[in-house]
């Protein structure tokens, strides 16, 4: 298949899931379309808000329009690594005796959804590590692989409401994008209302399948980047740190750690996807930018002065992109404007 | 044109509408700064007349080729005028990536794709809108930078200086000419007459010797004319100038008296020449004149700017001359002398009479009554009594009126006192309404004070050396009179 068609092909699919999630979920376009840039990137999304606003219901129902092995995983205080990961358990043979087998646990599915993720502990939450970069798990000293696609989608509280874990940096590292999900407005609020409380509900349809959406996360890395690009994307995850010397004053005062290269790489696979949704075989620098708060925003690692402030994120980012030019350098004596 | 060629020939014609604007954007600013620059070198165009003007047309010349050579010359890689035109047209940095794909030789299916892509693009937009020709800001100050450069270059020179020493006039000389009213120094004045050269041979014979005279000695040299005569021998005589100089400011009294002074010094090439035409005529050493000769002698003279002007002298003293010297060159002579000083006697009097428009009617003889006369030439001040004392013994002071204000009721008459011999001071008494406050001006200790500041001028030799002859013969005329 030439590339135009798998283009074309990508475009048809991602419209589709999007059309069929819509008809669920009221509004949050911003959020179906990072969820769907998530798993057509090969990454994993983080979607934070505050209960009730639909992060558990989108991801359900993009499991539903996605022909995938699809896992819930309701994290609270007491669940255990072997609780998601699996375990081995005794066997008895039918011919006599014991052994032991592998009882996979929740986390072997394609979509996984792990709900409320804040809520367990460190322990269980760094069980997700190894599955979420490598998509394998190790038990008993045997690897497993995860079948792919595997797409983890962990909603989670904002972190200071009560009997919460906060997400280790690691942890939240994995993520490649954090998609912050807002109320909705007063019409989306309407109909919400008007969808869920009649009777009948709306059917969603599967539009696609694991062979299809692993074609589809081929043909993103295969978009090209130029090299100017590169180096704005690079330039920008450096001006996220505090001893850069690019880093502008709001960095060096509220971080205390910047992005780390998988931020880099988050905003190239996010822009590849933004490029092919827009019909072009090019990455832009618009296409990072779109891109730029959901990749970076959960890998800032605020100081105690930007905690103490109640800085959030998304500011400082906004200002490291409004300080980073996209224009070549200047060259002398051409005019104004050029 | 497939995909590839249309990019390349885009990128092309973009990177060379990129040079050319920006050799007209810095051809521009380099003009305006050249102009800039030409202002100073026309500010001086006084000093530098022909250099000044070519200065300041290089520079700005120079400068907006500069600026041209610079903007389509310099490099200006591809890569950036792709980035540029994709910011400029809005192409989400298509000809960036398409420009970093033509150079693969077997481009993956997706860049191919893009290239095709961004080739479907172009073909919807016009490429070379993306780099408009438009001045720079800085073409607002062309205009009137520019107007500025052009009036300085038609208008005369601005009246600068050198500093001291540099040649010419000094300030401090400048001030005290303005000071004293004067309207152009000495030399200024002065103009070499055309001399004919069969009447100083050896003059000419020096001069040639010597070689080429520099622009200096050329300019208002008149002491060439007296090099060959026997004022050439003598040598300023300071002393008898300043013995005689209490004489001479005396005269200074009189303005109306003095001889102009340029007509004296011009006049004095006359009678030399006359002079020495005359022993070159007894001595044999020249034919007989002719009436035609001696026309061109004047007429080369009044080109020269002498007093008669260009057109020779006036009718009824050619025709007078020519009745007088008919017969032979001797009587020619004389009648030439005689109406150059019937022209000379005729300026003066010219001259009188427009000091007497101010001063009251010249030559009036002041004749104090039953006090005898005073001297005739020098009761000139309109006052009843002559301005140096009368000879009468009559203790009457008071003096006729004169003819201008004789009858008239305007009753302020000067008063004349009766006293022999030279005066150190003029009584200014006044009858009328200034009667009540007399005054007395001390005439001689002004001119003592004149006296001093000539005697110190000609000390410290402020006039050039080849005029120095000429202020002695001037005084000398002075002392003739």
């Amino acid at each position: 298949m030439r590339a135009e068609e798998r283009a074309q092909q990508f475009r048809e699919v991602f419209t589709s899931l999007t059309r069929e999630i819509a008809k669920v979920v009221v509004g949050h376009e911003e959020i179906i379309r990072g969820v769907l840039v998530c798993l057509f990137s090969g990454g994993h999304a983080l979607l934070e808000g505050v209960p009730g606003l639909g992060k558990t219901l989108l991801v359900k129902t993009l499991s539903e329009s996605l022909d995938l092995r699809f896992s819930r995983i309701q994290f609270t205080p007491d669940l255990m690594p072997a609780d998601i990961i699996g375990t081995n358990i005794v066997v008895e043979a039918p011919g006599g005796g014991r052994h032991f087998t592998f009882q996979a646990g929740a986390l072997f599915g394609q979509i996984v959804l792990a709900d409320e993720v804040n809520r367990a502990t460190p322990k269980t939450q760094s069980a997700l590590l190894e599955a979420m970069q490598e998509l394998s798990v190790t038990v008993g000293g045997v690897h497993h692989a995860l079948a792919p696609p595997f797409f983890v989608l962990a909603t989670q509280n904002p972190i200071e409401m009560e009997g919460t874990y906060p997400l280790p940096e690691a942890q939240l590292d994995r993520f490649l994008l954090k998609l912050k999900v807002r109320y909705p407005s007063a019409a989306e609020l309407t109909e919400i209302v008007e969808r869920t409380t009649r009777p009948q509900t709306e059917l969603v349809q599967k539009v696609t399948d694991g062979p299809e959406v692993e074609a589809m996360k081929a043909l993103v890395r295969e978009v090209p980047v130029a090299e100017p690009v590169k180096q704005y994307v690079t330039q920008l995850v450096l001006a996220t740190r505090p001893d850069h010397p690019a880093a502008p004053d709001m960095v060096r005062r509220f971080v205390r750690y910047g992005s780390s290269p998988r931020g880099a790489q988050a905003l190239v696979l996010g822009g590849k996807v933004q490029a092919l949704l827009d019909g072009r075989f090019n990455v832009s620098f618009e296409d990072v930018r779109a891109v730029a708060l959901a990749a970076l925003r959960h890998r800032l690692i605020l100081s105690f002065e930007g905690e103490a402030e109640g800085v959030d994120p998304d500011q400082i980012l906004e200002d490291v992109l409004s300080r980073l030019s996209t224009q070549p350098a200047k060259m002398a004596l051409l005019p104004e404007g050029l | 044109m497939d995909d590839r060629e249309l990019i390349r020939a885009t990128l092309s014609s973009l990177s060379r509408r990129l040079r050319l604007v920006r050799a007209l954007s810095a051809s521009v600013r380099f003009l305006v700064v050249g102009l800039a620059l030409a202002l100073a070198p026309l500010l001086l165009k006084g000093f530098f007349p022909v250099a000044s003007p070519l200065a300041a047309l290089g520079l700005t010349g120079g400068l907006a080729l500069l600026g041209l050579f610079y903007g389509l010359l310099a490099r200006l890689p591809l890569a950036h005028a792709a980035r540029l035109a994709d910011g400029r047209l809005h192409l989400k940095e298509r000809l960036t990536s398409a420009q970093e794909h033509l150079a693969l030789t077997d481009p993956p299916d997706l860049a191919r794709a893009q290239l095709a892509e961004t080739a479907a693009r172009l073909r919807e937009i016009r490429p070379e809108s993306a780099f408009p020709v438009r001045l720079p800001p800085e073409a607002r100050w062309a205009p009137p930078v520019a107007a500025l450069v052009l009036a300085l270059f038609l208008l005369p020179p601005l009246p600068l200086r050198l500093p001291a020493g540099a040649g010419g006039p000094t300030p401090q000389a400048t001030k005290a000419d303005e000071e004293q009213g004067r309207e152009k120094p000495l030399e200024q004045k002065l103009v070499t007459p055309a001399v004919p050269d069969e009447l100083f041979p050896k003059t000419r014979e020096r001069e040639a010797q010597r070689g080429p005279l520099s622009s200096r000695d050329r300019s208002g040299d008149l002491a060439a004319v007296f090099r060959d005569t026997k004022m050439s021998q003598q040598r300023p005589d300071f002393g008898s100038f300043i013995k005689q100089g209490d004489e001479r400011l005396k005269l200074l009294a009189r303005p109306e008296s003095i001889p102009d002074l340029s007509r004296d010094v011009t006049q004095s090439p006359y009678q030399v020449m006359i002079r020495r035409m005359q022993e070159q005529l007894k001595a044999g050493r020249m034919q007989g004149l002719t009436w035609e000769q001696i026309e061109r002698l004047l007429s080369e003279l009044g080109q020269s700017g002498q007093r008669f002007g260009a057109g020779g002298l006036p009718e009824d003293l050619m025709s007078e001359m020519e009745g007088q010297g008919a017969g032979s060159s001797d009587k020619m002579l004389d009648a030439l002398a005689r109406a150059l000083n019937r022209l000379r006697d005729r300026d003066e009097a010219t001259r009188g009479r427009g000091r007497n428009l101010r001063q009251g009617p010249s030559r009036q003889t002041g004749s104090g009554q039953d006090r005898g006369e005073g001297e005739s030439d020098q009761g000139e001040d309109g006052s009843p009594g002559g301005s140096l004392p009368g000879k009468g013994k009559s203790l009457q002071t008071r003096g006729d009126p004169t003819s201008r204000i004789g009858g008239e009721k305007q009753g302020s008459t000067l008063e004349g006192d009766l006293r022999e011999g030279q005066m150190e001071a003029y009584d200014t008494n006044l009858s009328g309404p200034g009667a009540e406050n007399p005054s007395r001006l001390p005439y001689m200790d002004v001119f003592s004070q004149y006296r001093k500041m000539m005697e110190e001028a000609l000390t410290k030799e402020p006039i050039p050396f080849n005029y120095r002859e000429q202020v002695k013969e001037y005084f000398r005329s002075l002392e003739n009179r």
